[in-house]
């Protein structure tokens, strides 16, 4: 009973610090909804993207939904640097457990996270006419997919790269490859070998391609091949990131 | 069992590499007592609470915490302790009453009518009563170390560490600090243990004080005991050429009990110091030796500092 106490408490520390900032929650929605629609729109009015029996707008919602998935995961790394510059002494020396500190805050920046996906992921749908719950629960399925290797995946980072400044450069340059590398913007078939081979080993590739298919029925790879890639990812990072995370506290 | 007191400290050390930042410290604080550790910059005050509240370990040596083990039963320690850290740490971007309402949540300080009690209690202590909702990034130094000092107290810790709580705040607002710790204090009785390099802020609140420096410490006792082991009044000789005929014609004057020299200063102690101060002149003037002025004064812990290392402690080294 406790343990759940200390969790809400460091999940509600996350959640009001996340909505003190209302203008960041009101661009962290539009900025998506606005390369979805404008940019979607703009390359179908000249691009025939016939050929793989779908539009441009519709190619281009789930990658967006899924690259907000993965960045948001992975700025937690961010949350945890400017924690540890001050705020992480006045959680350690409370009379609470060190795992609930590190659940606290994945589900805190979580449930902040998953309510901007899932708002960018209604409008998306509402605007390609194919809105309804069982498309909403499968973009929850590969949110949390995704978002669970990338939290590990930014932590891991963030240890690596001890010092904020540097971390934010290196997690900008790293954020980058994985998102052109990942078909988000272009289908992988007619890719040159050597940049497909990138994209297979990206693990982004396979939360593109699942969400593809669930929503809009377009999809290179199969369901179980993407859902079992993103798994294997996530639990390789978790058990590093949850490693290196204890390992930097108990010190 | 013996009785630990509030906090009891065993030969406690702690090493960094090579560098020995605490040595050998055994100290008792008793329940109830304001006790103030004092040194200069770097005297390994800020190791030693790091080390009581368990955010550091011993090299050797250990200490209890309201009877807890720090080394064997931390959760315990960080059950009793509150702490008032050297730099701020609060969340910026949120009020005073959800930067409060989430340590009350940490420490699980229920039923949720006690909860707000609480807060609304120390939220007055500190005077910040109208400033509840306010972003905390909005408060001046001296607020939003009320608003920590508060949260220190909130969950009634029985032993309350303060490390430099008035750190790089203008003197006026540090007078208002002290006054707001006691004012609390008295309502609250609970041991607190503070550490500071201002000599007035362990002479105003504490009962008693351990000067330390270098790892060591030099002297414990109540303030006013320290300051009477120097037996008499700190004279203060302005001197525009000192010369050893001075020198060694002061080593020869009785009741001297102490003799400084600092560049173009005397300092000396001694006892009914302002029918000696003629003698002086005297002395200087046979020894060819201007004198520019000549200041007495009751010893103050600063002066006891002195006494013990030789070196006058400076805070303005940071």
């Amino acid at each position: 009973m406790t343990f759940l106490n200390e969790i809400y408490a460091i999940w509600l520390r996350e959640i009001r610090k996340s909505l003190a900032n209302k203008w960041e929650i009101f661009i962290s929605i539009l900025w998506p909804l606005f390369l979805i629609f404008v940019v979607g729109i703009g390359l179908d009015s000249f691009i025939d993207s016939g050929q793989i029996g779908v539009n441009y707008t519709e190619l281009l919602g789930p990658g967006v939904i899924a690259i907000l998935a993965m960045s948001s995961a992975m700025s937690i790394g961010n949350s945890i640097i400017d924690d540890r510059r001050g705020f992480i002494k006045e959680l350690l020396v409370a009379p609470i457990s060190r795992i609930s500190i590190f659940l606290g805050k994945i589900l805190g920046e979580a449930t902040f996270d998953f309510s901007i996906n899932l708002i960018v992921a209604f409008f998306f749908l509402l605007f390609i006419n194919a809105l309804n719950l069982v498309s909403m629960l499968w973009v929850l399925f590969f949110m949390l997919l995704i978002a669970f290797g990338f939290y590990g995946f930014g932590i891991v980072l963030s240890f690596l790269f001890k010092r904020a400044r540097g971390y934010q450069v290196i997690r900008e340059l790293i954020m980058t490859f994985i998102v052109f590398l990942s078909g988000a913007f272009f289908p992988l078939k007619n890719l040159p070998l050597i940049v497909k081979i990138f994209t297979f080993i990206n693990p982004l590739t396979y939360g593109v391609d699942g969400l593809r298919n669930v929503l809009i029925g377009y999809s290179e790879f199969s369901l179980i091949l993407n859902i079992i890639s993103l798994l294997v990812f996530g639990i390789i990072m978790m058990i590093l990131g949850s490693y290196l995370f204890q390992k930097s506290i108990s010190n | 069992m013996k009785n630990k007191g509030a906090i009891l400290v065993e030969n406690l050390s702690k090493n960094y590499g090579d560098f020995k930042a605490l040595k050998e410290i055994s100290l008792k604080i008793n329940e109830g007592e304001i006790f103030g550790l004092l040194g200069p910059n770097g005297a390994g005050k800020s190791t030693f609470i790091h080390i009581i509240s368990t955010l550091l370990r011993p090299t050797s040596g250990t200490a209890f915490v309201n009877g807890y083990d720090i080394t064997k039963d931390p959760r315990n320690v960080r059950k009793s302790i509150g702490l008032v850290f050297q730099d701020t740490i609060l969340d910026l971007e949120l009020g005073a009453l959800d930067n409060l309402d989430f340590h009350a949540r940490l420490y699980n300080i229920v039923p949720v009518k006690l909860k707000e009690k609480r807060i609304n209690e120390l939220i007055d202590l500190v005077g910040l009563s109208n400033y509840t909702k306010r972003k905390v990034e909005t408060f001046s130094g001296g607020m939003k170390r009320r608003l920590e000092i508060a949260r220190g107290f909130l969950h009634n810790p029985k032993v309350l560490l303060l490390d430099e709580p008035t750190l790089g705040l203008d003197p006026q607002t540090r007078r208002h600090i002290w006054e707001h710790i006691l004012k609390i204090r008295i309502k609250e009785k609970m041991t607190i243990l503070l550490t500071t390099h201002y000599m007035e802020e362990a002479d105003f609140l504490c009962d008693r004080v351990a000067i330390i420096d270098k790892g060591k410490i030099i002297a414990i006792g109540k303030p006013r005991d320290l300051k009477n082991k120097l037996k008499g009044d700190i004279v203060s000789i302005q001197v525009k050429n000192l010369n050893k005929n001075l020198i060694n014609n002061l080593k020869k004057i009785k009741h001297i009990k102490k003799l400084e020299f600092l560049q173009d200063e005397i300092k000396l102690v001694t006892t009914n110091a302002e029918s000696k101060i003629a003698k002086f002149v005297d002395i200087a003037k046979k020894s060819k030796v201007i004198v520019q002025s000549i200041s007495v004064h009751k010893p103050t812990l600063e002066d006891v500092f002195l006494y013990y290392t030789g070196r006058e402690m400076r805070d303005d080294v940071s």
